[in-house]
C-alpha cells in the first residue's frame, strides 16, 4: 500500500496522515479501490478524546485538514443527516463511482436488438378463448404405419376442394386429419398405380356391391376402427378449413379383400384393390382401402391428385436384419427360424454378448448364464485348484475338482455352480481347458507334456499341412462307418509309428470331438486300450491356419506292442473324451524291420518279435525294403521341404535304370508312399501332386502307378560315386 | 414396435437377461437363441394382433 502525499501545514498534514491510517486499518480487508467511508463526527470523538481537545475545536481542524487533502478524502454531505462523511480508498484516491447504464438487463428484455414486428395485436395477446390444440387420438396401429414405407401406393385426401364440402364432410375431415397427417410423415413410398385409383374414384356414388371390389373376398378382414366425430365447435372457421377424407382400411392376408359394408351409409363408397409387392419369406398380403367421401363431387384432376399424394397405411412387417444380411421373419414360427437360421442366428447373438460392455451375459462354450448369478473363485480357490491339478499329475475334470474341493459346498451339486468354475477358470492365464464338449477338462502349467519331443509343435503343423491344402482322400473309404458306428481303423506309416504320432485327417476328424471353445487349440483325450488294461493320454493339435493337425502321445504304446503297418482300430465310448484303441492280434511273427537308432542317427534293420496284424504292403521289413537303410536321416528342416525328400526317397529306394552320368530312376507309387512316409507324413494324393508339379518326375507309360525321376546331372556327384562303392548293405548290423 | 428397430442381440436383451436369471441354470446357446427370438416375436408380432 502506498502513502499518499499529503498537503497544508506540518499539523494538516500530520492530522491527515493520522486519519488516512486510521481509516486504511478500518478498510483493511476491503479492496484497494473500494472506497471506505468514515464520519466527521465519529473522527472527532476518536482524536478528541485521544487528545484529549475540545470537540468543536478538534472538528474544526479535521474539517479543514482533509479539505485541504481533498485529493485523498472525498467530503460528502448526507443530504438527510446533515453528516459530513470523507471518503477514500487504501489507493489514497477516491474513484468517483459511477453507474453504468449502457447496458442492461432490463433493457435487453424490453429492447430487444432484433424486435419481432408487430402487425397484429392478436400475434401478442389474445382476446378471445384460445382454441385447445389436443385433438381426440385416433389410434393408427403401428400395423398400417410399418407398411407405408414397404408398399407402393398413394390416395391422396382431396385437400384442395374449395366450397365442395359440407359440414358433415369437415367433419369427418377433422377426425381424418391425424392419420393422414400421420401418413404424409411416412417416408416416400412408391405410388400405386394412378389409373386404378383414378378410375376408381371418379366412379360415381352407387352401392358397394356394385363396386369393383365386391370381387375382392377375404377370409381374415381387418377394418380400421371408426374414427369419432369430434364436435362442431372445433371446426376452424371458413376457407381455413383443410378438406380431407376418412378412410376405412380394409386387409386380408393371402386370399382377398373385403370391403366393410356398414361403414358409413352417407357417402359413397369406393373399394381400391391393391396388390402388395411380394417380400421375400412374407406371405403375400392383399388389401383394400375403402374410401368413404363423397368422391363423385371430386374433380378428375383431384382425383389423380389423390393418387399422387396420398399414402395408404400398410401392412404389417416383423422382419429384421441380422449383420450378415440375413433377413428374418418374425412370423414365421421359431422352429422354422431356427431350421433355417440357426448358426447364423446363434453366431449374431454370441458376438453382441461377447462384446456387450456390461457383459450381462457369460458363456462359457455354448452354456450362457448371467454374470450377476455367477459364482465368483478368490485367489485362494484358484491356488488350491491348480495345486490339486498338479497333485493329480494330468488334466482333471471339472467334476472331480468340484467332488475333490467343493464337496461341502452348498453349490457344489448345481449345474450354476459348475458354470462358474468353468467360467472362471477359462479366465485365467494359469489355467487351459483342454475338454470337449460334456467333459471339461482342466490343464495347468507344471503339468508334464504329453507326447514326443523329437517333433516340435511347429514341424509337426507344417509337415501335416498338406491336410488342410486339400490333399486328404482318407475319407473316402470309411465315412459311413465312422459316423454311424464310431470305428475307424488304419494301417501305421513307420513315421507315426516311430514318433508316436498320427495325423488329423479327415477320417480321424471325423471320429474325435471338435473343440469345445472357439480359441481352443488343444484337447486332452484318454485312450484305453483293454488289451494291455492300460489307458494313454492324447493330444489332440487342431488345425490352424495353413497349419494342420495331428494327434501325439502314442509313442510308448506303439513301440511296445504294434510295429509300422500294424492296423489299429479306434473306437468311441459312452464317454466324449475317452476312446478305446485296440489292434488285431495275430501270432507272434520275428523280423528284420526298420527302425531308426537315435544313438547313431540313422536308419537300420533290427529283428523286432510283433503279434498283432499287419498290413503287408506297409510292413519295413528288410527283403522287400532293403534300401532304406541308406536314407538320411535328414534334420526336420530339411524333412520340411517335400521336394528334397521326394528326390531323397526316389535316389535311395528307386531303381536305376539310366548311366552314371545320367541317371534314372523307378519307382512305383505304392513303394513310394511308403518309403515316403518314413521320412515324413503324407498322403498319396499329396505325393502325386509333388510328381506332377515337377518336369523331373515322368510317369511310367509302360508300367501304370511307376514314375521315372530323372535329375539333373551333377558332375561332382557323379565323380564322387566312381570313387564309392554303389549300394550294399551289409547283415553285420545286427546288433538290435 | 417397429421391426425395422430391431438390433439383435441388443434390442430386449434386458428381458432375455432377466429370463436367464430365472432359470437358475446356465441354459445351452439353442435355447437361449429360441427364447430370445420369442422375445422379439411378442415385442413386434402380439403387439399387432
Amino acid at each position: 500500500m502506498r502513502t499518499p502525499i499529503f498537503v497544508g501545514t506540518p499539523e494538516q498534514q500530520a492530522l491527515a496522515s493520522e486519519i488516512f491510517r486510521l481509516m486504511s486499518v478500518q478498510g483493511t480487508l476491503f479492496a484497494t479501490d473500494a472506497p471506505i467511508k468514515q464520519t466527521l463526527s465519529n473522527l472527532t470523538d476518536f482524536l478528541a478524546t485521544q487528545r484529549k481537545r475540545e470537540r468543536e475545536a478538534m472538528a474544526r481542524e479535521i474539517d479543514a485538514a482533509l479539505r485541504v487533502n481533498d485529493q485523498v478524502f472525498f467530503r460528502q454531505e448526507d443530504t438527510e443527516t446533515r453528516e459530513i462523511i470523507y471518503i477514500t480508498s487504501r489507493l489514497g484516491v477516491y474513484p468517483t463511482q459511477r453507474e453504468d447504464t449502457s447496458h442492461t438487463f432490463k433493457q435487453r428484455l424490453y429492447e430487444p436488438d432484433e424486435p419481432l414486428p408487430v402487425d397484429d395485436i392478436r400475434v401478442v395477446v389474445s382476446t378471445s378463448r384460445p382454441a385447445l390444440t389436443t385433438v381426440e387420438p385416433v389410434f393408427i396401429s403401428d400395423y398400417w404405419q410399418q407398411q407405408a414405407a414397404m408398399v407402393s401406393g398413394t390416395v391422396r385426401a382431396p385437400s384442395e376442394s374449395p366450397g365442395a364440402v359440407d359440414g358433415a364432410h369437415q367433419a369427418d375431415a377433422r377426425a381424418s386429419a391425424v392419420p393422414v397427417q400421420e401418413a404424409h410423415t411416412h417416408p416416400p413410398v412408391t405410388p400405386v398405380v394412378a389409373s386404378d385409383v383414378v378410375r376408381d374414384t371418379m366412379l360415381p356414388a352407387e352401392p358397394v356391391d356394385d363396386m369393383r371390389a365386391q370381387a375382392v373376398s377375404s377370409a381374415m378382414p381387418m377394418t380400421a376402427p371408426p374414427v369419432e366425430t369430434a364436435d362442431e365447435e372445433w371446426l376452424p372457421d371458413g376457407d381455413e378449413v383443410v378438406p380431407v377424407r376418412t378412410e376405412l382400411l380394409a386387409i386380408a392376408v393371402d386370399e382377398g379383400i373385403s370391403v366393410d359394408q356398414d361403414a358409413s351409409t352417407e357417402s359413397a363408397n369406393i373399394a381400391v384393390e391393391h396388390t402388395l409387392p411380394t417380400m421375400p419369406d412374407v406371405i403375400p398380403v392383399e388389401r383394400a382401402v375403402e374410401v368413404l367421401d363423397d368422391v363423385t363431387a371430386l374433380e378428375g384432376d383431384e382425383a389423380d391428385d389423390i393418387a399422387a399424394e396420398d399414402t395408404r397405411p400398410a401392412a404389417p412387417l416383423a422382419l429384421f436384419t441380422l449383420p450378415d444380411g440375413t433377413v428374418i421373419d418374425l412370423r414365421q414360427p421359431v422352429s422354422r427360424l431356427m431350421a433355417a437360421h440357426r448358426v447364423v442366428l446363434e453366431e449374431a447373438l454370441i458376438n453382441h454378448i461377447d462384446h456387450d460392455p456390461l457383459q450381462r451375459i457369460v458363456r462359457f462354450g455354448r452354456d450362457l448364464y448371467t454374470d450377476t448369478d455367477t459364482v465368483h473363485l478368490g485367489k485362494n480357490d484358484l491356488r488350491r485348484i491348480r495345486e490339486y491339478i498338479l497333485e493329480i499329475g494330468e488334466p482333471v475334470l471339472d467334476t472331480a475338482i468340484i467332488a475333490d474341493l467343493y464337496h461341502s459346498h452348498r453349490q457344489s451339486t448345481t449345474e450354476s455352480f459348475r458354470f462358474s468354475l468353468n467360467y472362471r477358470l477359462s479366465r485365467e492365464k494359469e489355467f487351459e481347458f483342454v475338454g470337449v464338449a460334456g467333459a471339461c477338462l482342466w490343464s495347468t502349467r507344471g503339468l508334464p507334456g504329453i507326447g514326443t519331443r523329437r517333433v516340435k509343435a511347429s514341424e509337426m503343423g507344417h509337415l501335416t499341412s498338406y491336410l488342410v491344402e486339400g490333399y486328404d482322400d482318407s475319407l473316402e473309404r470309411q465315412e459311413a462307418e465312422i459316423h454311424e458306428e464310431g470305428i475307424m481303423n488304419r494301417p501305421l506309416t513307420f513315421f507315426e509309428w516311430d514318433h508316436g504320432v498320427i495325423p488329423l485327417d479327415a477320417r480321424l476328424a471325423t471320429l474325435l470331438p471338435q473343440p469345445l471353445l472357439r480359441e481352443q487349440r488343444t484337447v486332452v483325450l484318454r485312450f484305453d486300450v483293454p488289451q494291455h488294461y492300460t489307458s494313454y493320454l492324447v493330444e489332440v493339435r487342431y488345425p490352424t491356419g495353413n497349419r494342420g493337425g495331428w494327434i501325439q502321445g502314442l509313442e510308448e504304446f506303439f513301440h511296445e506292442h504294434l510295429v509300422a503297418g500294424a492296423i489299429i482300430n479306434l473306437v468311441r465310448t459312452g464317454e466324449p473324451h475317452v476312446f478305446t484303441l485296440t489292434y488285431e492280434e495275430g501270432g507272434v511273427c520275428s523280423d528284420r524291420l526298420l527302425i531308426f537308432d537315435e544313438k547313431k542317427h540313422k536308419f537300420a534293420f533290427a529283428n523286432l518279435s510283433y503279434a498283432c496284424a499287419v498290413d503287408g504292403d506297409y510292413l519295413l521289413t528288410q527283403r522287400k525294403f532293403g534300401k532304406l537303410k541308406n536314407l538320411k536321416a535328414l534334420p526336420m528342416t530339411d524333412r520340411r521341404k517335400a521336394d528334397v525328400v521326394l528326390a531323397h526317397v526316389f535316389e535311395v529306394v528307386g531303381e536305376q535304370v539310366g548311366t552314371r552320368k545320367e541317371p534314372l530312376y523307378w519307382l512305383s507309387l505304392d513303394d513310394l508312399y511308403v518309403a515316403y512316409n518314413v521320412m515324413r507324413p503324407a498322403s498319396r494324393p499329396y505325393i502325386e501332386s509333388l510328381l506332377a508339379a515337377d518336369a523331373m518326375y515322368a510317369p511310367d507309360e509302360a508300367t501304370p502307378g511307376a514314375y521315372f525321376y530323372k535329375p539333373e546331372p551333377d558332375i561332382d556327384e557323379v565323380e564322387e560315386e566312381e570313387e564309392r562303392d554303389v549300394f550294399v548293405y551289409d547283415d553285420d548290423d545286427d546288433e538290435y | 414396435m417397429d421391426s425395422r428397430s430391431i438390433i439383435y442381440g441388443e434390442t430386449a436383451l434386458e428381458t432375455l437377461v432377466q429370463w436367464l436369471r430365472a432359470t437358475g441354470t446356465p441354459q445351452d446357446l439353442e435355447v437361449v437363441v429360441q427364447r430370445y427370438l420369442e422375445i422379439l416375436r411378442e415385442l413386434v408380432v402380439e403387439d399387432h394382433p
